[in-house]
Order: structure tokens, then sequence, then C-alpha cells
């Protein structure tokens, strides 16, 4: 049978309900993101579009989220002019929030925008939840470390 | 003005003299550009239809093997292509689109055709007028193709409002293909906004 469980199979719970705003135009991916990331313990609130997104991060208190997770070629407000308002932003989260980027672009140009934007990472479409939350697990660490 | 695609009903006219610079290497970047995103979110889709156990995922595998085959065949010939495999790839795109946006609603009334085409063209244009419309409160797109005299008319719309986007890359994304068109098979490409949608309209000379 397919389904969660092989996504998670060693029901493993890396997380601890750690707020995620998860930011896609597709239901699908939404739906797929909202079901994996709660398996492993997160708590994802997602979002169909960026100004949507955006108007949330600054409705809530600074710090209210761990994560972000972005995809970037979204239709109207796109993945980078959200990442540049949050960046740019005077709240106290805005430069030091890690955000994720996931993408189905693989050109070097996109490289170099992830450190213009300070992007802390890249997940590659198809998704491998895997690698996103060892991403997630490492900012957390390193976090902890600091 | 004889070097403009005169379609005296579009708003937007494309001179050809603007793009003597453009060679096919700007094309061939927007179609792997196409082929690079079809195939990766095809293939996330996929892997969401997947895990939330939707009954359309085996279907959606198979499918994406047609379109594959048809993109590695694209990649290998600098030819025309038949137009009827053009529109596996199209129907099949759109229902991977579909999957995406579950609110898109896509009408398609398109005649066949012993036609050629430029690979990958005219799913660049679907794509750019999906893009465009997803936003919009109505997310409708109708796709005609109709035998027109000596040509093979063929029209997609797209529910944009009033207020919504006339991206410039878009544009210019269309006028790289009305271009392409232009040089390839001698078909004249045009769009115009309108207050119900965006209009794309291309007019295909048959082959002799």
């Amino acid at each position: 049978m397919y389904g969660i469980h092989q996504v998670n199979n060693g029901n493993q719970v890396y997380f601890h309900g750690e707020r995620v705003m998860v930011v896609d135009d597709s239901e699908l991916n939404l739906e797929m993101l909202n079901l994996v990331l709660r398996d492993f313990g997160l708590a994802p609130d997602i979002f169909q579009n960026g100004s949507l997104a955006l108007s949330h991060f600054f409705m809530e208190n600074e710090f209210y989220y761990q994560y972000i997770l972005i995809d970037l070629n979204m239709h109207g407000v796109n993945g980078y002019e959200l990442i540049r308002q949050i960046r740019t932003s005077t709240r106290k989260d805005g430069k030091s929030i890690p955000i994720f980027v996931m993408t189905a672009d693989i050109t070097e140009t996109n490289h170099k925008a992830f450190e213009e934007y300070n992007i802390n990472g890249h997940i590659d479409k198809p998704v491998n939840f895997h690698i996103l939350l060892q991403e997630f697990k490492g900012e957390l660490e390193w976090e902890k470390k600091r | 003005m004889e070097h403009l695609l005169n379609q005296e009903k579009m708003g937007i006219l494309v001179d050809v003299g603007e793009f003597q610079n453009l060679d096919s290497d700007s094309l061939k970047k927007h179609i792997i550009l196409l082929q690079e995103h079809f195939l990766f979110n095809a293939l996330n889709t996929i892997k969401g239809a997947v895990i939330l156990r939707r009954s359309e995922a085996l279907k959606l595998v198979d499918d994406f093997a047609v379109c594959l085959r048809y993109q590695f065949q694209c990649i290998r010939s600098t030819d025309q292509m038949p137009f009827s495999n053009e529109c596996k790839f199209l129907q099949f795109y759109i229902s991977m689109e579909q999957m995406r946006f579950p609110g898109l609603s896509v009408e398609w009334d398109v005649q066949e055709a012993s036609i050629f085409v430029p690979p990958m063209c005219t799913s660049i244009l679907l794509s750019k007028s999906i893009q465009e419309c997803v936003t919009a409160p109505e997310r409708k797109v109708k796709i005609t193709g109709r035998l027109q005299n000596d040509n093979y008319v063929f029209q997609i719309w797209n529910s944009v409002d009033e207020e919504g986007v006339f991206d410039d890359s878009i544009e210019e994304t269309r006028k790289s293909v009305a271009l392409w068109w232009k040089v390839q098979c001698n078909a004249e490409l045009c769009w115009e906004k309108c207050s119900e949608g965006i209009l794309l309209m291309a007019n295909i000379p048959r082959a002799e």
C-alpha cells in the first residue's frame, strides 16, 4: 500500500510542533506537504498565494514561525518577491527566519539568487522529504548551538 | 508595416524587425525551461497523487511516459513535429495542471489536422495562458483548432480579468514563439487582451 507511511517509514518524529509557513500555488502540493510535515511532528500553516502568506506573516507575532517553505515559481507574488519583503522588513525575525525554497528550475542563476536573498536551502522537485527534514533539522541544531 | 503580423483585430503586433538578433538559442532556452519545469513538476504531482492515494496516480505515470517520449523526440529533432503529437502532450499537460490547480476549467475543441508545428511551441503558449489565469477568480482556458481554407487556426483564450496581469516576460516569450513560428513554418501568431481575457490566435499554413 502506498501512502504517508512509506514517506516516514520509521514513524520517526523529528520535531515537536514547530510552526512552518508553507506557500505553494498548487493545492495538491499543499495537501501533500501538510500531510507529510504533520506526520513528522511539524505544525504547517498552508497558503495558496504569496500575498496571503505575506499578510499573515506580518499579522503574527515575531518568531511565531520557525521555518518558511516557499515554492519559487508561483503566479502573482512569486517566491523571490515574498522572500524579499520578509528579509527587508523591520521585524526582528525578518532576517533570521530560516527560509527554504522548492523549485523545478535547475539553472545556475537561481543559485546566485539564493545568496542574494539569503535563502537557507533549496529543495529540488519532486520534493524529497527526507532531505527537506534534514535541512530543517540542521537549522534547528545550528540554532541551538548558537 | 509589411513586417508586422497584420491582424486588424489584434491589439499587439509583432515587429519581426525588432527581433533581428533573436536566434534559435533564445527559443530553445524557453523550450528547455518548459521541459525542465514540466518534468519535475509532473513528478512532484505524481508523487503527491501517490501519497494522497488519488485514483489518478497510475494513469498519470502512463501518460507521463508518453510525454517523456515526446520530449526526447523534440530534443533529438530540430524538425517540426506532427500537430497530433503536440496535441497529446498538450492534453497531458492540461490534466497535470488540473491536478495542481483543481479549479482550472479547460475546454478542448481541437480538430485533427495533418499539419506540422515547431516542437513544444503550442505547449509554451498554453503554459503561459494557464499561468496568467490561475490567479484570476475564475480559472478558465478554452482551446480551439479549426481548418479554415489554407490555414489551420489555433486559438487559446484565458479568463484573465481587466485587472489581471499582462506580464512582460510572458509577452516576451510569446514574441519569441511568434517569430519562431514565422521563421519555421510561416505561421502568424497574434494576441490581444480583451474584456473577457487574453486571446491568442495562430494561423498555421497547411503543408503542401
